[in-house]
């Protein structure tokens, strides 16, 4: 088993993913927009937040989120703008501060290539 | 490798080895498990069915297949096909003698890797260690795998004798369009008989290493990590993942750290009578596992690197683990173990 990039965190009590990123690139996702595991990738949650595996390697692919997003989500039976209001409804979060946070994981794991976003538009 | 989260424990394996039977058509005299005839209480279909249930209720991600010899199984495709169904992926280890063209068509599908054993280029060195007639019947397979455009490994164990044929075995590879996987000996099963007269030397284990760094595309298995240079730490764990990643199930259903490992004194739990998820979170084996420390290496300048190789290798020569893998190349283990080969 080949080990994968990991995302690395700082602590953070609040927010359990760190990323850094910005306004912008939030506002350029889309609000209608489902999000589904690529070809080959499983997860499954852990302590830390999620765990993917993707065939192609394989590989293995830590996402320090805790319980931000649950792997319910990349069924594609929620949008990004119902599960930032699931999240903030259930955590008592500004939205702002949330959506930048689940903005930054979905680019990093479409970058890894593990998940796909379509609109459902 | 986030180290962080898998010392940490992870709530179920990545991947389970799973030997499937003790039945081989073969008699490998390395044979990590000491397989030949099948054995008395091996898992039937049914309980086989449970044990895939239970590491899919579990999320396992993938089964590595052993054995034995998995295809000497009668219910084996039928086996992974119920695997693949629950979403594993399977690799299926293999000595590559009995695939014809129906298995290589059964086996063709996105959930599977093969890996063909392979311990020489040429019948004559292939053969000394795996058995006459082997070779042959071995790239028969391997030609069938070929032709479904099947992904497939060669792996060969590290001997005194394959170190010798490593370039014309990475060359037949890629005539078979099959990638090259060197694993290391460990002297398990039948390997304890051999390990004198097969193990590397030293010498040979340095040589290897050069060999590796020049041939990057060239993996290494699951701990090969304490024998490799520094630009090849990326390829690989860099820390045994036995009991953090992985475990071993045995023909038997006997839960173990790793397939080397499969001693009475290791044994966690029996499926599919136990559940399996506690046997993975609770076992007194597998905690003492992880909390496992090699504490002679830690300070030396590669323990990020191996964080003290491979415990099943320490405990098989030197009868405890806590112990430096007597493979390092660092030099940090005394020249006073009692190491078979050492030049």
């Amino acid at each position: 088993m080949e080990s994968a990039g990991s995302i690395r965190s700082r602590p953070n009590t609040r927010f359990p993913a760190p990323w850094v990123g910005n306004r912008s690139e939030s506002k350029a996702m889309r609000s209608n927009f489902v999000y589904r595991l690529a070809g080959g990738v499983q997860v499954r949650r852990e302590e830390f937040g999620l765990l993917f595996y993707d065939y192609r390697g394989p590989r293995l692919h830590f996402l320090p989120s805790k319980d931000l997003v649950d792997v319910q989500f990349f069924d594609g039976q929620k949008t990004h703008s119902e599960l930032i209001e699931s999240i903030c409804a259930e955590h008592d979060w500004p939205k702002g501060l949330v959506s930048d946070k689940v903005n930054q994981i979905l680019e990093l794991l479409k970058t890894k290539g593990l998940i796909h976003e379509q609109s459902v538009c | 490798m986030s180290n962080q989260y898998v010392e940490r424990g992870l709530s179920a394996p990545v991947n389970v080895t799973w030997e499937v039977t003790y039945a081989c058509n073969l008699a490998c005299v390395h044979c990590l498990s000491d397989s030949g005839a099948r054995r008395n209480g091996e898992l039937t279909t049914e309980e086989c069915r449970k044990v895939i249930d239970a590491m899919a209720a579990n999320k396992v991600f993938q089964f590595s297949i052993g054995g034995g010899e998995p295809f000497v199984r009668s219910d084996f495709m039928d086996l992974m096909d119920y695997a693949h169904e629950k979403g594993i992926v399977t690799c299926i280890s293999t000595n590559g003698t009995m695939i014809d063209d129906e298995i290589a068509r059964r086996l063709a599908h996105n959930l599977v890797y093969i890996q063909v054993s392979l311990d020489g280029a040429r019948p004559q060195s292939n053969d000394a260690i795996r058995g006459r007639g082997s070779f042959r019947k071995a790239l028969r397979g391997l030609e069938c795998l070929k032709k479904r455009d099947i992904e497939v490994s060669i792996n060969t164990v590290l001997t005194r004798l394959s170190i010798l044929e490593l370039d014309a075995l990475a060359d037949l590879a890629a005539s078979l369009g099959a990638k090259f996987r060197v694993s290391r000996f460990r002297p398990s099963g039948r390997g304890k008989r051999s390990w004198g007269h097969l193990n590397v030397s030293r010498k040979q284990m340095l040589s290897f290493s050069d060999w590796l760094s020049d041939h990057m595309s060239v993996s290494t298995g699951d701990s090969f990590f304490s024998v490799t240079h520094e630009d090849r730490k990326s390829l690989g764990l860099n820390m045994c993942g036995a009991c953090k990643l992985t475990c071993c199930v045995s023909p038997l259903g006997e839960v173990y750290p790793c397939a080397f490992l499969q001693e009475n004194e290791f044994l966690a739990g029996k499926l599919p009578e136990e559940a399996f998820a506690p046997v993975w979170m609770n076992s007194p084996v597998f905690q003492s596992f992880r909390e496992l420390e090699i504490r002679s290496c830690e300070s030396c300048d590669r323990f990020e690197l191996c964080h003290g190789g491979c415990p099943a290798i320490a405990y098989h020569t030197q009868k405890r683990l806590g112990l430096p893998d007597p493979g390092c190349l660092a030099n940090c283990v005394s020249p006073k173990m009692p190491l078979s080969g050492v030049a």
